[in-house]
């Protein structure tokens, strides 16, 4: 018996790492990594499973997070601008999920998923010029590429379009369950003209403040499984410690790529989700 | 720019004190079940401060993740008194606006 105890404790915590160091090098939650693999290889209840991805998920965005604004990567300002549009967006998505196709939604969301990675693949990144606002230029900004070694002045643009890409995110958020991360991080880079890793870190920041409500939801009734979240919260923050080493070493445009190929698979392990061969639903 | 590495600091430091309290508590938790196991009660907000007072690992656990959940509403609010100070009003409403949208998500 306690073998199997310490095995399956060992299971959580290499799962849910892993969940860390993706998640925090690519400004994702995670919850697309810790649910199917709770469920399907390790059999917890899917009721469980989400309440422990919810707590990971704040784990990761305290953690890598932490590290990434001492680092002056994360735009605070833009972060916290973008943050209650992804919340409503979630809300309004959660209401409206009850009277849309979940498996039509998510082939849709999947094919955008593909286009934003074809367009990552394709396109460099350029600098955008447009007619901006006093709020947006009070957003621009400054960091020290610690691969480089040199100071990035970047530019933020367009972002009534970000705030409807992050109400976009939380409506996804909302009705599948997935989709904060993977839909900010390219609507940033690729609309915002904001750089790649501002991009990744600043959405890790935001993506704590979204899984609050959740969590709170159910920690107020008594929905979160304490071993397992806590279990869950420690393997997180192993790996969330990682992530930024990683992207330390890693370039914008090589970082760029990798997100690309990781739309490619969120996308492939949507469309099986939708066909009923996942382990989300 | 000045005001925005000052940010940065401030902010940094919420993080940071989140993640270690709650790993320091949760850490304590794990062990004291490993050591005195005892059957997994639901705990929530309601009996959560009986559940301590009564020595519950469990309930050690819990307070862990509570302060958890509770490090990205604060970083929240220390932005938002930090944007105040520094006369920043757009942001310190956008502050209030996040608190207000996690409010409203709740109670939906």
């Amino acid at each position: 018996m306690r073998t199997v105890d310490l095995l399956l404790i060992a299971g959580v915590l290499l799962i849910s790492a892993f969940a860390g160091i993706i998640g925090s090098i690519f400004g994702l939650g995670g919850g697309i990594i810790i649910i199917p693999l709770l469920t399907l290889i390790l059999g917890f209840d899917m009721k469980d499973a989400i309440g422990a991805s919810l707590i990971g998920v704040i784990a990761s965005s305290t953690g890598a997070a932490g590290r990434y604004v001492s680092e002056g990567l994360v735009n605070i300002r833009l972060g916290m601008l973008m943050e209650p549009a992804t919340t409503v967006g979630s809300i309004v998505g959660a209401l409206l999920a009850v009277y849309l196709d979940q498996t039509i939604l998510a082939i849709a969301f999947s094919a955008v998923l593909i286009y934003s990675s074809y367009y990552m693949m394709k396109r460099p990144e350029v600098t955008i010029h447009s007619k901006r606002g006093d709020l947006c230029r009070r957003l621009d900004s400054s960091y020290l590429d610690p691969q480089t070694g040199e100071w990035v002045e970047y530019e933020v643009h367009n972002l009534p379009r970000g705030l409807i890409a992050s109400f976009g995110a939380g409506n996804m958020s909302g009705m599948l369950g997935v989709g904060g991360g993977i839909v900010k991080v390219p609507a940033m880079n690729v609309w915002m003209g904001i750089p790649m890793k501002v991009s990744t870190s600043t959405s890790n920041f935001m993506i704590g403040v979204t899984a609050v409500a959740g969590a709170l939801v159910l920690y107020v009734n008594g929905l979160i499984p304490p071993i397992l979240a806590a279990t869950v919260a420690l393997g997180v923050f192993a790996g969330a410690s990682l992530g930024p080493k990683i992207v330390k070493r890693t370039a914008g445009r090589a970082l760029r790529r990798y997100f690309a190929i990781v739309l490619i698979i969120m996308a492939i392990f949507m469309i099986l989700e939708a066909l009923g061969l996942g382990g989300i639903s | 720019m000045k005001s925005q590495r000052r940010l940065d600091r401030y902010i940094s430091i919420v993080l940071h004190i989140g993640m270690y309290l709650s790993i320091l508590v949760i850490a304590i938790g794990l062990m004291l079940y490993a050591l005195y196991p005892t059957p997994i009660d639901d705990i929530s907000l309601k009996n959560l401060p009986q559940e301590l007072m009564d020595g519950s690992p469990i309930a050690v656990i819990s307070l862990g993740i509570l302060l958890l959940i509770m490090t990205p509403l604060s970083r929240v609010i220390a932005a938002g008194v930090i944007f105040a100070v520094d006369r920043e009003i757009r942001f310190v409403l956008t502050s209030l606006f996040i608190l207000a949208a996690i409010l409203l998500a709740i109670m939906i």
